[in-house]
């Protein structure tokens, strides 16, 4: 049952589950302002990710820091294949986007499972110990995944915001023919903007493989919060999917403590679209 | 006088369908080219075919004695020919200064882009006041200067303007057509000029060219054509 005392480790794993949520959102989002795509494979992206770092420490005994790092290059050539032969090729092609987002995503899955097969397979931890700051004693692993997270957060923010491949980002986002006008390579960006998106997913999915586990299930689960976060900040927003992830990280802190089972999950959701049917457009405004 | 800008029977398709036809013009050098004619008659097209924007059938464009049919929007930028389009398509969500940041996109030589920008504040005091404001919240007047201000970042040595005057009341419009005519008298800049308000295009144009259906229809000096049949038709649909 929830107590008051629950609190402190309640906000400890919104912050963890919170950061995570943004850093795979980010590339979702990019790809869909910029492209004006929606990328349902982006949470098998973030699943295959985790596999793909779990077997390279695995069958190459690379450390996992080796493994992470290795799994973000390789995903981020995915992007890149992504960009060039599924948004460019069915750009403004809504049908043909969902579609052949749908297929990766079952292949994907359809691998991690013939991979794994029914063994329940968990990065090795990237930390071990806990530190204790005040009365509150918090695992390494946590403290480590909130705080790779949290940089890299701040370094999309940056890249976003304050450099020039930032700004013909969002100007292709802004208006297309705009952005083509002065010059700007729109291939070359999507292509660079998907590569960092895809690397993004990769790392919170090597992250998050080691905090609970790896399952072929566990990109859906993303793939929802992904949508629901992205919703819920509205279209064009980024600085609004920093506050949505948030909140979307507080709701599946809370709810399992006071609620049991699958039934968290679900409340969790059910809050979302409530908050969604009150401001169907979300919640922030454009400034991307 | 050398030609800065020789097109030369182009022909633009739509699908199936023939939007411009044969059409041939020239942009002297260092002077302002208006291009006059009904809603519908293929001005934008011949543009937008100009800055790679859409594919040209057939014909050719030859900018300082370079082809560019077939060349991407980027490189015909890079070339110095810059289109200022019809609704302006400013970047509504970034900043007047990112905006103009953005039309410099090409550029590397930082002294010059920190002159041109020093230009345009002197052109358009309201954009320096406003530099920090989002561009989508300035006025429809500001806005058009703004995308006026955006191409000149680019340092062109052809700007195009498509309708800059749609949609301004008259006084702004005045104030339109002598930026216009700054920028072409002391930065040397060549211009093409898309219009329907004859009052602006023949305000500060040298030489005009009438368009209807798709095809020229009568050009010449400006002082000459302006009260010719052809351009009366042109703009009438006669």
């Amino acid at each position: 049952m929830f107590s008051i005392n629950l609190m402190p480790n309640i906000l400890i794993n919104t912050c963890v589950l919170g950061v995570m949520y943004i850093l795979t959102s980010l590339g979702f989002a990019f790809i869909f302002n910029m492209l004006s795509s929606i990328n349902l494979a982006h949470g098998a992206l973030y699943m295959i990710a985790a596999y793909a770092c779990y077997y390279i420490s695995m069958l190459f005994g690379a450390s996992n820091w080796v493994a992470m790092i290795i799994s973000a290059v390789i995903l981020a050539a995915v992007g890149l294949v992504l960009e060039r032969f599924m948004f460019r090729l069915f750009f403004n092609d809504f049908d043909k986007i969902i579609m052949v987002g749908v297929a990766i995503m079952t292949i994907l899955q359809t691998a991690a499972t013939i991979a794994s097969g029914t063994k329940t397979l968990v990065i090795t931890s990237y930390a071990t110990g806990s530190t204790i700051i005040g009365k509150i004693s918090i695992s390494n692993e946590k403290l480590l995944t909130f705080g790779i997270g949290l940089v890299l957060l701040l370094a999309s923010l940056y890249l976003v915001n304050r450099t020039a491949l930032g700004r013909q980002m969002q100007a292709v986002s802004q208006d297309r023919l705009g952005a083509a006008l002065q010059g700007i390579n729109i291939n070359k960006v999507s292509a660079l903007i998907c590569a960092i998106g895809c690397a993004l997913a990769a790392i919170a999915g090597c992250l998050m493989g080691a905090y609970q586990g790896l399952s072929s299930t566990m990109g859906d689960t993303m793939n929802l919060r992904i949508l629901m976060l992205v919703m819920l900040a509205g279209a064009g927003s980024m600085n609004g999917i920093l506050i949505t992830g948030i909140v979307m990280g507080f709701l599946d802190s809370l709810f399992p403590v006071i609620i049991q089972g699958n039934a968290a999950s679900a409340a969790a959701i059910a809050i979302v679209v409530v908050l969604l049917l009150i401001k169907p457009k979300g919640f922030f405004g454009h400034e991307m | 006088m050398s030609n800065i800008l020789e097109i030369k029977d182009i022909t633009v398709m739509y699908g199936k369908s023939v939007a411009i036809h044969d059409i041939s013009l020239n942009v002297p050098e260092g002077k302002i080219v208006t291009m006059v004619g009904a809603n519908g008659a293929g001005k934008s097209t011949t543009l937008k075919a100009l800055a790679g924007i859409v594919p040209v059938t057939q014909g050719s464009i030859c900018f300082r004695g370079e082809e560019l049919v077939g060349q991407s929007t980027q490189e015909i930028v890079r070339k110095g020919i810059v289109l200022v389009p019809e609704g302006r398509h400013l970047f509504p969500h970034l900043s007047v200064y990112k905006n103009l940041q953005l039309g410099a996109t090409l550029r590397t030589d930082k002294i010059g882009i920190q002159e041109d920008l020093e230009y345009i504040y002197d052109l358009f005091p309201k954009l320096k006041e406003r530099r920090k404001q989002k561009a989508g919240t300035l006025s429809g007047g500001e806005q058009q200067m703004l995308a006026i201000a955006r191409g000149i970042m680019a340092s062109p040595k052809l700007l195009c303007l498509d309708e800059p005057s749609l949609g301004l009341a008259p006084v702004v419009i005045e104030q339109l057509g002598q930026s216009i005519n700054d920028i072409n008298k002391t930065r040397g800049v060549s211009i093409l000029l898309v219009e329907q308000n004859v009052h602006l295009a023949f305000g500060v144009a040298d030489y005009c060219y009438a368009m209807s259906v798709g095809a020229m229809v009568a050009q010449g000096d400006v002082d000459c054509i302006s009260s010719t049949d052809a351009v009366r038709k042109a703009y009438f649909g006669g």
